[in-house]
């Protein structure tokens, strides 16, 4: 082959050396099979030492054509040359020629050819460096460290040849057929790129940082390959995704999407890492971004649907795009509250139907007796409602856990939308003004549990701890839940495993809320405790008759019940009624006060007669030879039953002085005996009752088909009624106590504070329930009064008075 | 490759050294050179047939022109002495690696005249084995420590060319450099 | 080639001597000698032939009679002052190694290294020791050409010389940009400009004092006799930033073998071999006071400011020294350290205070071989 044809680079190169002459000629041979001939010629290892030793010769043994010191201004400053330049500069015209003269054979594409020459030039390059190592070693390491950045290494030199001559100058129909080849395959045309890569990694190889030659350089592969791959592949599926959605709609586009997802990001393993990032970025643009209003709009169908695993395939594809998946989850919340909502609004419909049907159906006194417990008009079943509220949330936490991975935001989106809907429904909050009922119902709904109504087991705990998490206002739970409670315990049947339930729950209450939550509910327990002591210790006394008294005076089955106030005031309501005790009870009476003062000194013992029960075993009214009758009835009732032992015939005015009740609690107390018709009352008609002639009679023989009667049960007190505002103004007080003890703490720590601050604290410290900026006002208000705090003179400020 | 093959080295003298091939990968132009003459199993399916390599039995031949028989001879008991020892990698200048005192084996094994050692030094450059170039170069370094530059003329036999007042000139602008 | 002047050879011996009665008078003593031999080697009367020379060009006698005029005065010195070492230097790119004994032993061994060879032999040295490499490069054109002319070798110098010093932190890093905008790639400048520390060898004060000696009485001596007193403050640095301090009437000699790290276990040693040997010993009672070595820690500014705090006599005080790091001379770089302030700091009470510097006289570099020994680097 023949050289004649390079001509020398400028200067520095010395003519007519006939040295550098022969080494060239005789190394140029090895280059041009190393790089790669048409016979594509073998490189030996004789072939191989001779050119390096050539080299080694030309670059060692010419000192005496030591190149001239280069001197610059400055000492210090000047450079010894060493040998190589002329070899490098004739190496890097030959690869210049080599390059130019390799050609495409005949039927090849561009980039076939490309490919090819590429990968067989970056062997020989590869080789060549290697073989020429020498001059690397010490000139073109020497040159590069005095600072010449236009030297580079044999491989370098290498690929910047290729750089300049095959592949600029080739660009636009190599990037043209590389994207074609790409195309094709996105249209599923071919199968494989196949070594495609190779060609797109030289993109990679050609990028060089002129400073360090070892760090990777990727302007090259960005600058002419990845801008134009990712504007392409952004065209490629904007087109395609349009079409898809609007031909198969978005279900079935939300395979496709997540399909292309995954071939692309397989094809990275063709590209270099760095194109990962944008690839990703385009992909989620134009898959995922551009579309995610209308995938978005198919969430509520599919939700009606059940069709969970669409939607977690829909959640899987937003959620590659962080900034898609909140709306998203909007629409969840929205939909998961609205659905709660309905099922109450429905709920509501049944109930009231029902109540409308039973109310003209039945008789009223079997209605009395098959719902006394119910309010006149209320028709709600607390049961049905918290287990609506329930199913609705069950239902999609399994969603959440179905379609969305249990995420925690989704989690989130569905406790929001259940505390909503739980807390302000058509039945909690008739009107929008109206206190949520939620909590009442809820503590009614334990009551039912712990009253054997409904199965207890784990399942209805933690029921009811999920609805209770999620109300809002805990303190009334807690009011409402004491009353029933109040209830439970007074009926004087529970047994150990009752308590042990009853136990499970306010252990249950406490570790969600706190110990100071079920303090008072706890001393309940206390209380009920105490008193059976209490009753065991008056039993022994008054068995103990040393002291010369005689038991028979006493009521030897005495079950006491010494209940704190603060804990169970529901129980006082009506206690102060006026009422003259039996002159046969007094002496018990007088007993356990004295009994109670003894070990208690000090204390108030108030009782509460209207709270009273008697059982009565009843001799002379029975059929002969039948067993004597059990009465339940009242400490009233008792006492208008007593005069009858005398006389058989008394009237109303009679009893009543004897009694000294009021009319309308001897009213509710006279009915029952009256209904049931153990008196006679002459005139009949209950608004007779109170006539003060009007005469009662007892029966000579009763009747009924049990032994055991219960007459305190059909004691129905007037005002029964006033019991649920009443309750409700305990709440108030409550968070009102609440809201004080807050706002103390708070201004006791900062001694001054402004009041959108004061609120903003308040509203954070508080959790058992949600006060209002006009409570925490009040409260303040309050406060001022009080003297605990003061405001500040431009009034903007409080201040804590110590 | 089940059994390594055989590798011969040939010197300049025409003699024939057959070695192993972690002895004779010291050096990193015979190492490149097996590298791009036996390419991996996994790339020998590869049509990429510029390799001499007929038959594997055959032992690869490499013939090194630049040194003779003696010096290489030299070089070989070098690398066979290290040939289990891993030099780190010699990339990084490390200058505080380069002035750490010459390792004493080292020292012993080059105590050779001053002929065989400047060969053993260029055959070590030749051959790229930086260790021993290394080492070399600090035997020379010891050879000159202590002298006076009269005495290192005397050693390497090379006469003064300066003229007294370029060497009064030289010797004045660099002497404070000695002191560090 | 060789690139000898046509000078004749009794000339160029006179030139020599006269070098080497130069390197004489100002202390270099072992190059002195050096060019001596090498001047007799060319005419063994040159001493004579000198003499002549300088009488020559003496003063007529009557003129000399307030005393024997200094040396130097009279004699010629060579004329460097036109000669670009730089430009001097570039001129032996094509030098080569000539036979020291021409005809008859022709072979230079090491000839047959590439310059990329020998330069790799000279960075070596630079890194290992550096007057090797000086020397070695003092050899020969080739030799001066390839160690002392190429931009790389300043800069391998720059970087062992400032790698190893012991830069106040605050200041050291505020200073790189400083320092890269200054000098750049000109590490020749920089090592010329920029101060260091030397490690290898020690830092000497040498003061001398007068005390007025006692006169005979009744003496009509017209001169008052007077005690000269010599004594000398050392400092030693190490690169790990620990220095060592003495103040002692003991020569350099008799200091030098003791200033390393283990300088305890030395004195010790020193006693022991004074006790057993017959010599007259070093480390005696009354002597032993002056092998009072101190140790303390320094840092230097990037403007070469150094700051020495090290124990001292004084039990609760640190003494402070301030010192500036200056050239000796136009040729001698960063060899002397100029006393700023010696001060202390009482760390009982954190009160500081100075002491007078009237008597004192600025450090020397004194370069020490020993300390160079791999063996003996602490």
């Amino acid at each position: 082959m023949s050289v004649a044809t390079i001509s020398s680079p400028e200067g520095s190169i010395k003519q007519d050396d006939p040295f550098l002459e022969k080494t060239w000629k005789e190394i140029e041979p090895a280059i041009h099979i190393i790089l790669g001939d048409e016979k594509n010629s073998p490189l030996d290892s004789r072939m191989y030492t001779q050119t390096y030793s050539k080299v080694y010769n030309y670059c060692t043994t010419a000192s005496t054509r030591r190149p001239p010191a280069v001197s610059k201004d400055h000492d210090g400053k000047g450079t010894v040359k060493l040998v190589g330049a002329e070899l490098y500069y004739k190496l890097q015209e030959y690869l210049k020629f080599y390059l130019e003269n390799l050609k495409q054979k005949g039927g090849e594409t561009f980039l076939q050819f490309y490919i090819r020459s590429w990968q067989r030039y970056l062997i020989g390059s590869t080789r060549l460096n290697d073989v020429l190592d020498y001059i690397n070693r010490y000139w073109v390491a020497k040159e590069r460290a005095d600072g010449h950045r236009e030297i580079y290494d044999i491989l370098s030199l290498c690929l910047l040849s290729w750089r300049d001559y095959k592949f600029h100058a080739n660009l636009p129909i190599l990037m043209k057929q590389i994207m074609e080849q790409i195309r094709l395959q996105r249209e599923n045309k071919i199968d494989s790129v196949g070594n495609l890569s190779f060609a797109i990694k030289s993109f990679v190889l050609l990028g060089f940082d002129v400073n360090d030659l070892k760090k990777q350089n990727l302007s090259v592969y960005i600058n002419d390959f990845e801008k134009t791959f990712l504007t392409e592949t952004f065209n490629f599926y904007t087109e395609e995704s349009g079409k898809y959605i609007q031909e198969h709609g978005v279900v079935n586009y939300l395979v496709k999407a997540q399909q292309r997802i995954d071939e692309e990001l397989k094809r990275l393993e063709e590209l270099n890492d760095h194109t990962r990032r944008p690839l990703n970025d385009v992909l989620n643009q134009v898959l995922i971004t551009n579309h995610a209003a209308e995938i978005r709009a198919e969430l509520t169908p599919l939700l009606d649907e059940g069709r969970y695993d669409d939607i977690r395939k829909m959640y899987h594809l937003l959620r590659r795009v962080p900034m898609t998946v909140g709306p998203l989850l909007q629409s969840f919340q929205e939909y998961v509250k609205q659905q709660g909502l309905v099922a109450v609004n429905q709920l509501k419909g049944r109930l009231q139907a029902a109540h409308e049907a039973e109310q003209t159906n039945k008789s009223p006194v079997e209605h009395h007796r098959k719902h006394s417990r119910h309010k006149k008009g209320d028709y709600v079943d607390a049961k049905l409602y918290i287990k609506t509220l329930l199913s609705v949330y069950f239902k999609f936490m399994s969603v959440v856990d179905k379609a969305f991975d249990n995420s925690e935001v989704f989690v989130k989106a569905l406790d929001c939308a259940c505390r909503s809907f739980i807390n302000a429904n058509s039945i909690a909050t008739p009107t929008s003004r109206s206190k949520s009922r939620t909590p009442d119902l809820l503590a009614k709904y334990s009551d039912d549990i712990l009253r054997h109504k409904e199965n207890f087991g784990n399942m209805s705990v933690d029921e009811l701890m999920s609805v209770f998490k999620f109300i809002d206002d805990k303190e009334s739970f807690e009011v409402w839940y004491r009353r029933y409670l109040s209830k439970r315990l007074m009926s004087g049947s529970m047994s150990p495993e009752d308590e042990e339930r009853e136990e499970v729950i306010i252990q249950h209450l406490k570790t969600s809320n706190s110990i100071e939550y079920t303090t008072k509910i706890t001393n309940m327990f206390n209380d009920i405790r105490i008193s059976r002591e209490l009753g065991r210790y008056y039993r022994e006394a008054i068995s103990d008759t040393t002291d010369g008294t005689n038991s028979q005076q006493f009521v030897t089955n005495l079950e006491p019940r010494i209940l704190d106030s603060s804990s169970w005031n529901a129980i006082f309501r009506g206690s102060n009624e006026s009422f003259m005790l039996p002159s046969e009870l007094i002496s018990t009476q007088e007993k356990f006060e004295s009994i109670y003062r003894e070990r208690y000194s000090g204390r108030q013992l108030n009782w509460i007669w209207n709270r009273s029960r008697i059982e009565l075993k009843v001799n002379n009214l029975s059929r002969p030879g039948r067993p004597p009758y059990h009465f339940t009835v009242t400490l009233f009732q008792y006492s208008i039953l007593s005069p009858f032992n005398e006389k058989d015939t008394m009237t109303s005015y009679q009893l009543m002085e004897k009694t000294a009740l009021p009319p309308a609690v001897f009213k509710a107390n006279m009915i029952p005996f009256v209904r049931n018709k153990l008196l006679v009352q002459s005139p009949v008609g209950e608004d007779q009752i109170t006539n003060p002639a009007t005469s009662f009679t007892i029966v000579n023989e009763y009747t009924s088909k049990r032994i055991k009667v219960n007459f305190a049960a059909g004691v129905h007190p007037a005002d029964i009624k006033n019991e649920s505002s009443e309750l409700n103004e305990e709440v108030e007080r409550r968070h009102h106590e609440l809201l004080k003890a807050c706002i103390v703490r708070i201004m006791k720590a900062r001694k001054q504070c402004k009041h959108e601050r004061l609120t903003n604290e308040v509203f954070q410290i508080i959790d058992r329930f949600k006060p209002t900026v006009g409570d925490i006002k009040k409260a303040i208000e309050v406060l001022i009064d009080e003297q605990y705090l003061s405001r500040s003179d431009d009034g903007s400020t409080y201040i804590y008075l110590s | 490759m089940a059994k390594e093959r055989q590798i011969v080295i040939i010197t300049s003298d025409g003699d024939k050294f057959p070695v192993e091939r972690k002895v004779a990968e010291k050096s990193i132009l015979i190492k490149n050179m097996l590298k791009n003459l036996l390419p991996p199993e996994d790339e020998q399916e590869d049509d990429d047939s510029d390799v001499d390599v007929d038959e594997d039995d055959e032992p690869i031949e490499i013939p090194t022109q630049n040194v003779r028989s003696a010096v290489m001879k030299n070089i070989l008991e070098w690398c066979e002495h290290y040939k289990d020892y891993e030099f780190p990698d010699d990339e990084q200048d490390d200058d505080s690696k380069k002035s750490a005192p010459i390792d004493p084996w080292d020292s012993n094994f080059l105590n050779v005249d001053q002929e065989m050692l400047y060969e053993i030094i260029l055959a070590a450059n030749y051959l790229n084995i930086k260790p021993l170039l290394n080492a070399g170069c600090k035997v020379v370094a010891e050879m000159i420590r202590g002298k006076s530059p009269e005495e290192i003329r005397k050693t390497f036999n090379i006469v003064n060319d300066f003229t007294p007042e370029e060497e009064a000139a030289i010797r004045r602008e660099n002497e404070w450099a000695e002191d560090r | 080639m060789r690139c000898n002047s046509k000078i004749s050879p009794t000339q160029y011996a006179i030139s020599l001597f006269e070098v080497a009665a130069a390197k004489e008078h100002v202390g270099l003593l072992s190059e002195a000698a050096e060019y001596y031999r090498k001047a007799y080697k060319l005419d063994d009367k040159v001493d004579k032939q000198y003499r002549t020379k300088l009488l020559e060009k003496l003063p007529p006698l009557e003129k000399r009679k307030d005393g024997i005029p200094k040396v130097d005065h009279r004699f010629v010195r060579l004329d460097l002052s036109k000669i670009q070492v730089q430009k001097l230097l570039s001129t032996f790119s094509e030098c080569e190694f000539e036979p020291r004994d021409g005809e008859q032993n022709p072979e230079i061994p090491i000839a047959i290294l590439p310059d990329e060879m020998l330069m790799y032999i000279l960075k070596l040295l630079q890194l290992m020791n550096a007057p090797a490499w000086f020397n070695l490069s003092m050899t020969c054109k080739k030799m001066a050409y390839l160690g002392f002319y190429d931009s790389r070798t300043w800069k391998v110098m720059a970087k062992s010389v400032y790698s190893k010093q012991v830069y106040r932190i605050e200041e050291g890093t505020k200073y790189r940009q400083i320092m890269r905008k200054k000098w750049g790639r000109q590490y020749l400048k920089m090592l010329r400009e920029r101060p260091f520390i030397k490690y290898r060898g020690v830092y000497v004060s040498t003061v001398i004092t007068q005390k007025p000696g006692g006169r005979e009485e009744f003496s009509s001596s017209w001169a008052v006799p007077f005690r000269m007193i010599t004594y000398y403050r050392y400092y030693r640095f190490f690169q790990d930033g620990s220095s060592l301090k003495l103040l002692t009437i003991l020569e350099p000699s008799k200091v030098i073998p003791l200033l390393y790290k283990n300088w305890k276990e030395l004195i010790k040693r020193q006693e022991l071999e004074d006790k057993e040997g017959s010599n007259r010993p070093l480390v005696n009672s009354t002597t032993k006071r002056w092998y009072n070595i101190y140790e303390g820690t320094f840092s230097i500014s990037p403007e070469g400011l150094l700051i020495v705090k090290s124990e001292g006599s004084q039990r609760d005080w640190n003494f402070i020294d301030r010192l500036q790091i200056e050239n000796g001379g136009r040729y001698s770089r960063h060899d002397r350290l100029k006393w700023i302030e010696m001060g202390y700091i009482n760390t009982l009470n954190n009160e500081p205070g100075t002491f007078g510097l009237e008597s004192e006289k600025d450090f020397k570099f004194m370069r020490v071989e020993e300390y160079a020994d791999p063996a003996r680097r602490v």
